[in-house]
Parts: C-alpha cells; structure tokens; sequence
C-alpha cells in the first residue's frame, strides 16, 4: 500500500504536511498555529503545492494553471 | 587591548565538542563499523521493502535476506577455499621449479640471482606453525567476529529504520520533509546504489578471470579469480593490478599465454568501463576523474584499506550534500547527481510517485 504524503500551508504562510513520520497520515483542515483552512492542492487542478520549502512559503498561485491557492490570491504574512 | 569573551554556552559547546572527537578517537573502529553496517543497510533496504511490500512482516524479511546472503556466501567459500587449498600446495609444490625458471629467464638479460635455493631453503613447517599461523588465526577470528558484528548493526537497523526514521523526522520543521526525504533518497540511491554495483562487478570480474586463466591452463586461477574480484573494489589501481598479477603468473608459464591473459583481461576491462558500469550503476557513480583519484587519495592517507574503500561512496554523498546546498542557493544548473531510479533495485519509491500522480489524475 502506497504512503500518501503531501504539503500544505495556511494562508499565513504557515507550512504543513502529513503522512511522514511524526506527521498526520491525512491532510488536516485547519492550521494549528492560526486556525485559518489549510491548502493542500490546487483547488482548480488538484496538482500539489511545491514540496521546496522556500517555493512552499512563497507560492500564490498554482504553477500549473495559475489558479490563486487564496481568495484575492492573497496569502497574508 | 583585545579581550576574548565567551558565553557560558559558548564555552559547554566548546567542551562538549573536544569530548565528541576525543570519544570519536577513541571509538574509531565502533564508528567504521556503523558507518560500513549503514552503507550495507542502505544497499539492501530497497529488497527488504519490497518484501514487505508483498506482505512478508519486516524482521522475517530482513532475516530471510540475510540468511540468503550468508548461504550464498558459505557456499561460495566452501567452493572456493578447498581449491585455493590445493592451489596453495601446488605452488609451494612448485616453488623451487618456478624459481628456476625465473633464474633462467632473468638470465637472458644478465641478471644472475640465487632462487632456486632460496626456495628450497623456506621451511614451510616453521611458516605454518609457528608465530605467524598464531597471528594469522588471531586476525582471522577478528575479522570473522567484526563481519558477524556488522551483519548483526545491519539487521538491526533494517528492522529498526521505521523507528529510526521517526526519531530523525523529530527534528525536521513541518513542511520541510520533502526536502529532506529527496536528499535522504538521494543519499540511500547513491550509497545503496553503489554496493549493489560493486557487487556485481565484483562478481563479473571473478567469473571472467577464472574462466580465462583456467582456459588458458595458468595455475591458481581460482585464487587469481576472487583476488580480481577484490581488486575490482579498489579504485584505480585495483583494475591494473587485476591485469598485472595473472598475466605475470601466465608468464612464468609461457609469453604466449601471458599474451592472451593481458589481452583477456585488458579487453575485458575495456567491456567493464564502457559497457557493464554504465549499466549496472547507472548515473550513481557521475563523479569526475579528477575527483575519484583525490577521494581516494584522500581516503587511504585518513583511514587507510577502509578509507580507499569508502572513497567514492563517501565522495558520491558530499556531493548529494553540495548539491542539495546549491539548489538551496538557487545556482543549480545541471540538476541533482543523485539519478531517479538505479538498474539493480526495485524502484519501491517510484511505485509510490505513480500512484499518487494517479490519484491526482495527471
């Protein structure tokens, strides 16, 4: 059985992740350091965010269909 | 006036620093010993996943790999020493008459010494049951014990990796695990990658070499054989000496035989370079001459055989590492050394990737 893993972040930047060991097997919805709904995947076409921690951070919108990953596209720092 | 001020924590970094290189002097040969059973882990974790994979619990996976690994290995010495026995007699046999040839042949240049004699005069009995069989059979009980001991780490931490994993992943902030999980991979495809390559290179020289000298009727082709086999681990210099030792052996029989032989084994290290590594290793080995011959150059001054040994997966590692630092700085131009996937290994990871570029529907 494949390991699902992936990362995330909040729209305060907050970075997240699951299904490595200490983290969450399952996505989770809501950023433990602010509350705000976490992002896991392109809401428009499903591809994930990028796995480079400094991409992670900075990422807006989707590289692949440039959908914003944050309403107004803005992620708030 | 200058005044050098040190914090207390400055100062317990300072002290707990020189106790770590004064405990890592003192337990040297415990550290190689990790070090080899970690290399040794990695080569074989992609075969142990694979069998769990496929339902076999961990711990019967990592043992019934192992106890291939030393039946193999058993029977291989069982073939091997009773012949390298009676190629031992033979040439302690033939000593004296392989001395006169000598003499005869270093003759025709006008160069006249004493062999024949000095061969007869070896007093074998002494040789073998004197100090020297004592040492032997002290080195050999050590070194029996320290492969028992690495294989013993390298069970342990094939059936301990989950756990250890998760100790390690303590310590990586959130979101940054696929970063360090790539170099992680990177460094396990690299190392792993090539032991499984030595191995089988190793393994392909021996044949070749055997079935070379035996047709070209040389003595003590066995012991030849799995001598090439060793020397094939040994960077650089182990291909020349591979082809230098049986071709002076074959010459002590005939030039025409020593020609074939050179021939043989030069062809065959040609075929090696250009043919069999580029496929069994892969793009896991993609390290420049120049920085072969100084890892290894490096290796031997600090560590010695272990350290010549070790070169180049050490070398192939720190340039996972300077790799992984330059993308970080954003200079990376040609890509990661380390290759996606490797000839010799079940691509476990890969299957992986697959299914979850399947579940996102790309």
């Amino acid at each position: 059985m494949a390991v699902e893993r992936g990362v995330g972040k909040c729209k305060k930047s907050h970075s997240g992740s699951y299904g490595y060991p200490t983290r969450p097997d399952e996505p989770y919805a809501f950023c433990p350091l602010c509350g705000n709904g976490m992002v896991w995947s392109c809401s428009q076409c499903g591809r994930s965010l990028p796995e480079d921690s400094t991409e992670l951070e900075a990422a807006r919108f989707c590289m692949h269909c440039g959908a914003a990953y944050f309403e107004n596209g803005d992620a708030e720092k | 006036m200058f005044k050098l001020e040190i914090s207390y924590q400055g100062i317990i970094l300072i002290i707990a620093l020189l106790v770590g290189l004064w405990l890592l002097t003192k337990l040297w040969p415990v550290v190689i010993m990790v070090v080899t059973a970690t290399i040794f882990m990695t080569a074989l974790l992609p075969y142990v996943e694979w069998l769990v994979k496929r339902g076999l619990p961990r711990t019967a996976s990592v043992l019934l790999l192992l106890v291939g690994i030393v039946l193999f290995l058993a029977g291989l010495f069982a073939l091997i020493v009773p012949a390298m026995i009676d190629e031992f007699q033979n040439l302690k046999d033939n000593l004296p008459a392989n001395a006169r040839d000598a003499e005869d042949f270093l003759d025709n240049f006008g160069i006249h010494v004493e062999l024949q004699q000095k061969a007869r005069d070896i007093d074998w009995n002494e040789l073998l049951t004197g100090e020297a069989a004592f040492n032997f059979g002290q080195q050999v009980v050590f070194t029996i014990l320290t492969i028992v001991t690495i294989a013993v780490l390298t069970a342990y931490l094939l059936i301990d990796i989950p756990r250890l994993s998760r100790f390690v992943y303590q310590f990586v902030p959130p979101g940054r695990e696929p970063e360090f999980n790539s170099v992680l991979e990177s460094l396990s495809r690299v190392v792993g990658g090539y032991i499984r390559g030595q191995v089988v290179t190793s393994a392909a020289i021996t044949v070749f070499t055997m079935v070379l000298l035996f047709s070209a009727q040389v003595p003590n082709a066995i012991a030849f054989a799995v001598l090439a086999g060793f020397l094939d681990i040994i960077p650089l210099v182990g291909a020349i000496l591979a082809v230098f030792l049986p071709s002076v052996a074959a010459f002590q029989e005939s030039p025409e035989q020593a020609l074939i032989v050179f021939i043989g084994l030069v062809a065959y290290q040609q075929f090696e370079d250009r043919f069999l590594v580029p496929r069994v290793y892969g793009q896991t080995l993609n390290l420049p001459p120049l920085v072969v011959f100084v890892a290894v150059l490096v290796g031997g001054q600090l560590f010695g055989i272990p350290g010549v040994l070790l070169a180049l997966p050490a070398a192939a590692a720190a340039r996972v590492g300077l790799d992984y630092f330059i993308e970080r700085r954003g200079g990376l131009v040609a890509g990661p050394v380390a290759p996606k996937d490797e000839p010799l290994a079940p691509d476990y990871i890969k299957e992986d990737e697959v299914k979850e570029e399947e579940k996102v529907g790309r």
